[in-house]
This record gives structure tokens, C-alpha cells and sequence, in this order.
């Protein structure tokens, strides 16, 4: 059998095994780079194929979550795109303020670097008070590691550079504590925060938010599970509500498009204005 | 000389921007197999705008790639700055920002491997100046799949050792100098129009 074939059909037997077993929808992962993180993780743990890898998933749950943490993409940056988040201070937040109850959705918040970079925002902007946030995903330990609040060093400089990019006002520096090779961000930060597992290409709608911020998960989904996705999203956001995407995610093609209209040319940040377009 | 290439993928890194635009001004206007381009530049460094320069100076389409973006002929596509590009079975183009491969993010590895799997014999690889080793690992992959590999001449490359470490896998079917690609590339372009 050709070797691509049967890399392809093991593949799917993988996602459909792991789906019936565990309920974990990875059938409509863009599958180019499905395929290459699974392979990597076959190879770093020695398996001799990806069909041995699902059979040891089916007879030992916990290597599930062994998976998932591992071919989860948790690349993020405080201020990631800083020039969003200069936008959200300029003009989201002035608009988050006519509310004197907001509710904001980090959906697949990974390590949690958007989620403190938002909080120290809305401090500084002095509305967190205001604020309950949602930060969800669907790997367990990235939200675990979210709580800890704890990042190598050797990222705090671009974590300072992307903060001075996006309109701080203080010093990113109030908002940590070094020790030894790593920081520790202030547990106030999280304060207003709510963790749940959600998984977006499985789960429904659980609140209706002010403001939605949803990158860099999307990007790994086929446009199948990204119209899912932007629906559930386009669901949970009350009209008027601002909606932030990935830098490489887009509403074109979508139902969504008509009904959101770009804050500023070219950044994928969004109001919803239902019949807009 | 095989006449169904389908796509034509460049891996480059330090050294290789000016030979790259060599190569894209050099081909006829109605040249028809993508190209489809990495390149090692720093994260951040978006040349949107000189792609889009560089498509007013030769008429031709240059693209940087977007997300689920659709492969189609008469178009030269680079990757984006910091991430991994990809193409899928049905030919739309995948980015992706996980683990750095050989320590580069775009790899020209990744993209290799993808398009040889859904390419096979029907794709040209091409290692360019560079000085690290990606491409090498693409290289066996383009190879194995019964596509045509070609490296630059080490001797002409401003920095050899991307080219050196691709030859060295013993799966380099050419090594050409630039005008030779050139000519190399058009002629399979024609061939697989059915002009020659
Ligand atoms: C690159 S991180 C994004 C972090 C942050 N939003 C940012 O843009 O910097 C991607 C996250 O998406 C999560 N993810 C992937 N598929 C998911 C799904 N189906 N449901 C919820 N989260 C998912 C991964 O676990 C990972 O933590």
C-alpha cells in the first residue's frame, strides 16, 4: 500500500477512535499539519506506527491527555499582535465601559499570555473591576499553567517590547515577580477569571460576552470546523459586541460577513452590527 | 525531462533574497507552474509590499500566502514571516505556528514533506544559498516521492551550507547554477504545456 495512503487512513481511524473513545473531535483538523504534529509525537515516544499509537490510546486513557497536551500549538506572546491590543485600548475599551457589567470570552486562551495581557489592560484601564472573564480551552494542562502564571524569563523581552508597542502605561514589570529563570505574574491579574474546559469543535454555547477574543486556534481547523466555530462564537457575543480573531483567520466566505464590520482596515477585529453588509 | 510538474517549491535562506528575484523576473510572463517559496526571514518582517512591488515591475502574481488560500498556476507564493506553510490534499495552503523545525519557522522542510505527499513525482524542489540545513530532510522527501530535486551550485551560493548539507543526502538529482535553473524551470514549464 502506498505509503501516503495509509498514512492518510491512519490518520482517520486515529480521529474517529479517539472521537467514539473519548469524544475529543480532531476529524476536522486541517490535516497537513494534524498529520505532521501526530507524526512527530509518534516518533518522539517510539511508536513504530500511528495505528500502535491508537491502539495504546484505546487501552490507556490517560495517554489521551499525554496527546492532547503535546500536539496542542500554545505558541503565544503577551500583547501578541500588539497593534490589536492598542486598537482594543483606543477604541474597545471606551465602548466596554458603557457597561457596568462586562463580560469578556478568552476562547482557546493556551498558556494564558492573551488572557494576563487583557487583564493588565482593563487594570490599567481601570475597568477590570467591572469584568468576568471566561478563559477557556480544551487542554486541561494549558489551563492549569494559566493559573501558575509562571513564564521563562528569556520571554520577557519580548513580552516588555509588546507591551510598550500596545499603549502601556505602567511597567510590565509591576505586574511580575522574577525568580530564579522565571516570572511569576500577579495573582490579582486572574481575580475575575473563570476556567473551564470548552472545546470548540464539540461544545455549544455557555455565555453571551461583550467581547470575544478567539486567535490561533481556528488556523487548525478545516473551513468546515471554522464556520462552526465563527457561528458558536457569532452565538455567544451580544450584538454590538466586539469579536478578535487571528492575524491569519478571516470572516470572508462567512455567513459572518455580513453581519461584522472590521474596526480598522486589515486587523481581524470586528464589531457586530447584524445586516451591516 | 518529465512533463507534468505541477508545482515547483524554493527553499531559501541568508543569501537568497536577490538570487530569488533573479529567478522571478527571468520567467516569461505566461510561465505557468506555481512557484511556491520559503524563505528565512525574521518574524515580523511581513515584505507584503515588496511582493507587491515585485508584481508591478514584472506584471506577474506574487503572493504572500494566506490561510486556506487555493494553489493556482501563473503564481509565485512565499510563506508569511513566522509561520509554517503547508499544502493540503485538495491544494489549498495550510499555515501553522507550532514547534520550529531545524530551528527555522517557516521551515522549508515542512513545506517539502507536505507537497511531496500530495504531489509525488509531480513536484521540483530547489535548495538555494543558505546557512543552516533546512531542506535537507525535504529534499529526501520531494526525492522519495519521485520528484526532481535540484540544488544550487555550492560554489556560486553566497552561503553554501544549506546547499552542501541537501547534497550531501545523496537525493539531488541537479545542481545548477542560476541561469541554469532558469533555463531548467522554463523548459519543464513548457514541456508540461505541451509547447516543446
Ligand atoms: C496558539 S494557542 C492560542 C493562544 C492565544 N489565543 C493566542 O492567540 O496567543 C491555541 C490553543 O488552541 C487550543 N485548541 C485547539 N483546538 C481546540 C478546540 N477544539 N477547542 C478549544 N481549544 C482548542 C489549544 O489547546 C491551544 O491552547
Amino acid at each position: 500500500m502506498d505509503e501516503y495512503k495509509r498514512e492518510k487512513l491512519e490518520i482517520e481511524l486515529l480521529c474517529s477512535g479517539i472521537y467514539d473513545a473519548y469524544g475529543y473531535d480532531f476529524r476536522q483538523y486541517a490535516k497537513a499539519s494534524f498529520t505532521r504534529r501526530i507524526n512527530q509525537f509518534v516518533s518522539d515516544n517510539g511508536y513504530s506506527s500511528i495505528t500502535r499509537l491508537l491502539a495504546e490510546i484505546l487501552h490507556n486513557e490517560d495517554l489521551i491527555h499525554t496527546l492532547i497536551k503535546s500536539i496542542s500549538v500554545t505558541t503565544s506572546d503577551m500583547f501578541r499582535d500588539p497593534h490589536i491590543f492598542k486598537l482594543i485600548r483606543a477604541t474597545v475599551i471606551p465602548y466596554l465601559k458603557t457597561f457596568p457589567n462586562i463580560r469578556i470570552w478568552h476562547a482557546a486562551c493556551g498558556r494564558g499570555e492573551e488572557v494576563f495581557s487583557m487583564a493588565i489592560m482593563l487594570k490599567e484601564e481601570k475597568i477590570y473591576d467591572n469584568c468576568t472573564i471566561y478563559a477557556t480551552d480544551m487542554n486541561d494542562a494549558a489551563l492549569e499553567s494559566v493559573q501558575k502564571g509562571i513564564y521563562h524569563i528569556s520571554r520577557i523581552k519580548d513580552f516588555t517590547g509588546n507591551y510598550i508597542k500596545s499603549g502601556g502605561r505602567s511597567s510590565l514589570s509591576d505586574y511580575y515577580h522574577a525568580k530564579y529563570n522565571n516570572v511569576k505574574f500577579d495573582n490579582k491579574l486572574l481575580e475575575n477569571v473563570t476556567f473551564a474546559n470548552h472545546n470548540l469543535s464539540v461544545d455549544s454555547i455557555f455565555l453571551e460576552a461583550n467581547l470575544i477574543l478567539c486567535r490561533n486556534a481556528m488556523i487548525y481547523f478545516d473551513s468546515n470546523l471554522q464556520k462552526r466555530v465563527l457561528n458558536l462564537l457569532d452565538g455567544s457575543l451580544s450584538n454590538g459586541g466586539i469579536l478578535c480573531i487571528g492575524s491569519k483567520e478571516s470572516l470572508v466566505g462567512t455567513e459572518l460577513a455580513h453581519n461584522y464590520k472590521s474596526l480598522s482596515d486589515g486587523m481581524k477585529i470586528y464589531k457586530k452590527v447584524p445586516g451591516y453588509a | 525531462m518529465r512533463d507534468n510538474i505541477e508545482v515547483i517549491l524554493i527553499g531559501g535562506s541568508a543569501g537568497s533574497g536577490r538570487l530569488l528575484e533573479i529567478i522571478i523576473k527571468s520567467l516569461p510572463k505566461d510561465f505557468k507552474i506555481p512557484l511556491v517559496i520559503v524563505r528565512h526571514i525574521s518574524e515580523g518582517n511581513s515584505l507584503k509590499e515588496y511582493y507587491n512591488l515585485l508584481s508591478e515591475q514584472t506584471g506577474k502574481r506574487i503572493r504572500e500566502v494566506e490561510d486556506k488560500e487555493l494553489m493556482s498556476t501563473s503564481t509565485t507564493y512565499f510563506s508569511p514571516p513566522g509561520y509554517h506553510m503547508l499544502i493540503e490534499e485538495d491544494r489549498h495552503f495550510a499555515l501553522d505556528i507550532s514547534a520550529k523545525s531545524n530551528y527555522s519557522r517557516p521551515s522549508i522542510d515542512v513545506l517539502f514533506r507536505s507537497a511531496a505527499k500530495v504531489f509525488k513525482s509531480s513536484v521540483v524542489s530547489i535548495i538555494l544559498s543558505g546557512a543552516n540545513d533546512d531542506g535537507a530532510m525535504g529534499t529526501v522527501a520531494v526525492k522519495n516521492a519521485g520528484g526532481l530535486t535540484i540544488a544550487q551550485n555550492p560554489s556560486n551560493a553566497p552561503f553554501p551550507k544549506m546547499v552542501d548539507s541537501a547534497i550531501k543526502t545523496g537525493k539531488i538529482d541537479l545542481i545548477l547554477t542560476i541561469d541554469e535553473i532558469i533555463y531548467h524551470i522554463i523548459e519543464l514549464d513548457s514541456k508540461s504545456r505541451g509547447i516543446l
